[in-house]
């Protein structure tokens, strides 16, 4: 495969899953709101925007988080780099670049939903065309997986593209644990929570599509600890971070030999076996610090990634984060 | 109800339509499907084959000063219909010019027995802009030189139809005519039981197969060599790298090695490459022997071609014969190298060069088509009836100052094909570009690429200046009267 091409193939893959997961998380953010009558209006909305890692932005355009203004910045705002027009017209940007590698019923699904987003760039919304959009963003979204699953050979085009979407989906659930987690953490009680917290802790889980699978697995009652056990370290849901690094490091083997970056991923899944969860259930400072050394990790494997397979000049500046 | 058809009238030969009105035998399924039709139906239908475009990202670019613009490739719903009968001499007649062009070519390069024997002057190939010095003496496989040729036809008022030009430098256009069915048989799905129209799709494994008898290997590596993705063509570039299983490269990503064999930088390091389909011009192919400040072919492409250790299609210097002065030459061409007489016939062409000629065409400017001999897209031409006279007077000077690079052909009464508009289903002046593949073998598209001239009375067909395209069917009607025999 061309490195030119595997390149594009991996920012594919990475801009389609930080669409995807932005999408969802606005989605179940927005859901979880409707239960919470007595919450914090002013700053809940903000959250979304902490997520998403464009807080310098947000403060340059908006001077208030409301859901509007969020809303807004998420999804339509041009001004927005992370903003999901931006995101997938840098997909699409992307896509035509490695076209010809692409199966075609996936192409057309990209296509469509890259397409669905420009028509709706620099645009104010209400909410429920927000919420159409993001519907069908989702949607669509879920479908291009399936189209790349089910038509791709599992070659290193395929390859390329998975390490990609893992990438960025570790980076996206350590990012929805930091922030979300900010306000729930302190209360290490197994047994029994307010509506209030139930409601936040599911949100997250939500927001990673494990809430289901989190109930079957644990078979306890809602709690902190549980939680996040499950998302940083669970072997078998694809949102968890453990699932994503161990996905990295069997893709990685595949690749042509770059020991340092093995070496990397591997040291990435020891240290969040070694994490005591309980210890950084109670305390919010020491999770944030752990979460941070972790995308560290992930950015670190990024720059390898990088280095070791694609070419120099293709280095260009739409490909910065 | 008044059907789309009802205020239909051409005033020129009509692909679809006899001159009474009704329809030519192999389209009078479609005609009866189309009459049921109503304005309404059809306006959905048309929405829904944009929205397929739109889906399908069928493209092409635009060259504008505010960089290059993305556009929907524009089509009309209302197929071009051919019956098979008369296809089947195309066919032939196709073959063989694009037959002699490969061994005009493969002469001019080696003994230039065809200059010596007075068929063709020496004049023709030395003051051609595509005549490459680099390549005399090169003997590509199969002395084929153009592997792959689209020739525009076009058909007159009385019904003849004429070769227009022999494209054998990049032609393109093959993807529209095989997604313009795709879209077609996603809109009109029904339409396609009642008549029999023949497939297009065996294109794709001809080409295949026609690009590996250029290289020994059993499965050979085949690029496809695209300029960039803001290329007008990168969708074709694409469509036809995934379609025939090839990598897409760009230049850089090809490296020539000391030994002058071609390799592709991959993750895993090098791999060999065994055929090139190249849709770079010439000039831009190698800056070690065209043009140094080439980035869009690679260092050292001619040297491994040289050495046969890739095959390059087409053949560089192929252009030579892509020219409308040779073209002039082409029915002497087949006579000379195949001895028989050409099949299809070339539109009378008066070289500018030759003094009399010269004076012909100056003294009918209003009335001919005056073309430059080395442009494509349509591009410096002066269409005689539909010019004023300051643009009669400026190719006075450019004919003048540079004779041998123009060529007039009389202003033919184009065929219409009868195509929605704003204002329904109205007749529109269409070409066709078949496209002719030569390997080891040779073989041609079922049918080709109609393009049609949306504006009315205009004779503009090229897509870059507001032209569309249609779906275009060879329609055999033999079976359908042997069964009408049999009842």
């Amino acid at each position: 495969m061309l490195s030119r091409v595997a390149n594009h193939t991996y920012w594919l893959g990475r801009y389609l899953e930080r669409a995807e997961d932005m999408a969802r998380a606005m989605i179940v953010h927005d859901h979880m709101l409707l239960d919470l009558s007595d919450v914090d209006r002013a700053t809940i909305w903000y959250q979304l925007v902490a997520i998403n890692g464009n807080e310098q932005a947000f403060s340059e355009l908006f001077d208030s988080a409301t859901e509007q203004n969020v809303m807004q910045f998420l999804i339509s705002s041009a001004d927005n780099p992370s903003s999901l027009v931006n995101t997938l017209s840098a997909a699409r940007y992307n896509l035509r670049a490695c076209r010809s590698v692409i199966p075609k019923a996936m192409y057309e699904l990209v296509n469509e939903v890259c397409l669905a987003a420009a028509d709706v760039s620099g645009k104010t919304l209400t909410s429920a065309d927000s919420r159409n959009f993001l519907r069908r963003a989702e949607h669509s979204l879920l479908a291009v997986a399936g189209a790349a699953n089910g038509s791709m050979s599992y070659n290193k085009t395929f390859l390329f593209m998975r390490i990609g979407c893992f990438l960025e989906r570790a980076d996206m659930t350590s990012r929805i644990l930091d922030v979300r987690c900010a306000k729930l953490l302190g209360n290490t009680t197994t047994v029994g929570l307010t509506p209030y917290e139930n409601t936040q802790w599911i949100a997250i889980l939500q927001s990673l599509q494990a809430f289901q699978m989190y109930m079957s697995e644990v078979r306890r009652p809602i709690n902190g600890p549980d939680v996040l056990n499950f998302v940083l370290k669970n072997q078998e849901h694809p949102k968890s971070f453990r699932f994503c690094v161990q996905r990295l490091e069997s893709f990685v083997q595949r690749l042509p030999h770059a020991p340092a970056l093995h070496e990397k991923v591997e040291q990435l899944i020891n240290d969040v076996d070694k994490a005591d969860v309980l210890e950084l259930a109670r305390n919010q400072t020491e999770l944030h610090q752990f979460i941070d050394e972790l995308q560290i990790s992930l950015a670190s494997i990024a720059v390898d990634i990088n280095e070791n397979f694609f070419p120099i000049q293709e280095q260009t500046q739409e490909q910065t984060q | 109800m008044t059907t789309c058809w009802s205020n239909y009238e051409s005033q020129f030969h009509d692909e679809l339509l006899q001159s009474n009105g009704e329809p030519r035998a192999a389209a009078t399924a479609l005609f009866q499907y189309l009459e049921n039709l109503s304005a309404e139906e059809l306006a959905a239908r048309k929405k829904a084959a944009d929205l397929a475009i739109r889906q399908m990202g069928i493209t092409f670019s635009v060259y504008s000063e505010n960089g290059n613009i993305d556009r929907e490739w524009p089509f009309d719903i209302v197929p071009r219909i051919i019956q098979s009968s008369e296809w089947h001499s195309v066919h032939k007649g196709l073959e063989q010019r694009l037959k002699a062009l490969n061994l005009f070519i493969d002469d001019l390069y080696h003994e230039q027995q065809i200059v010596k024997d007075s068929i063709v002057p020496a004049e023709l190939f030395e003051t051609s802009v595509n005549f490459r010095k680099q390549c005399i003496g090169i003997s590509p496989p199969h002395g084929v030189w153009a592997h792959i040729c689209g020739s525009d036809l076009v058909r007159d008022i009385d019904g003849t139809l004429y070769v227009l030009e022999d494209n054998l430098r990049v032609p393109s256009g093959v993807s529209y005519m095989l997604e313009n069915r795709e879209v077609m048989k996603r809109t009109f799905p029904e339409v396609f039981r009642d008549c029999t129209v023949l497939p297009v799709n065996d294109y794709v494994q001809n080409l295949r197969k026609t690009l590996s008898s250029l290289s020994s290997a059993e499965q050979p590596v085949i690029c496809v060599l695209t300029p960039g993705v803001f290329n007008s063509a990168y969708f074709e570039h694409a469509f036809l790298a995934q379609q025939l299983g090839a990598i897409l490269v760009e230049g850089t990503d090809l490296v020539v090695d000391e030994l002058d064999c071609v390799y592709i930088r991959n993750v895993e390091g090098l791999q060999k490459v065994d055929v090139i389909y190249r849709r770079v011009d010439d000039e831009f192919l190698d800056p070690e022997v065209f043009r140094k400040d080439s980035t869009l072919g690679a260092k050292g492409l001619i040297r491994a071609w040289k050495a046969g250790n890739v095959a390059i299609a087409n053949a560089p210097g192929s252009g030579v014969a892509d020219d409308k002065v040779v073209y002039s030459y082409v029915p002497d061409i087949i006579r000379y190298y195949l001895n028989e007489e050409p099949v299809l016939a070339n539109v009378p062409t008066w070289r500018c060069d030759d003094p009399e000629s010269r004076a012909h065409v100056l003294d009918n400017l209003d009335k001919l088509v005056v073309k430059p001999a080395n442009e494509s897209g349509g591009y410096g031409m002066l269409i005689g009836p539909h010019s004023t006279k300051e643009e009669q007077k400026e190719f006075t000077k450019l004919i003048n100052s540079d004779p041998r690079n123009y060529i007039a052909q009389p202003t033919l009464g184009l065929s219409t094909s009868p195509t929605l508009t704003d204002e329904g289903v109205v007749p529109r002046h269409v070409d066709l570009r078949p496209f002719v593949l030569q390997g080891e073998s040779i073989s041609v598209t079922t049918g080709g690429l109609t393009r049609v001239a949306m504006v009315e009375g205009s004779l503009v067909v090229n897509s870059s200046q507001g032209g569309g395209s249609k779906d275009t069917w060879i329609v055999d009607t033999t079976d359908r009267a042997d069964a009408d025999a049999a009842n």
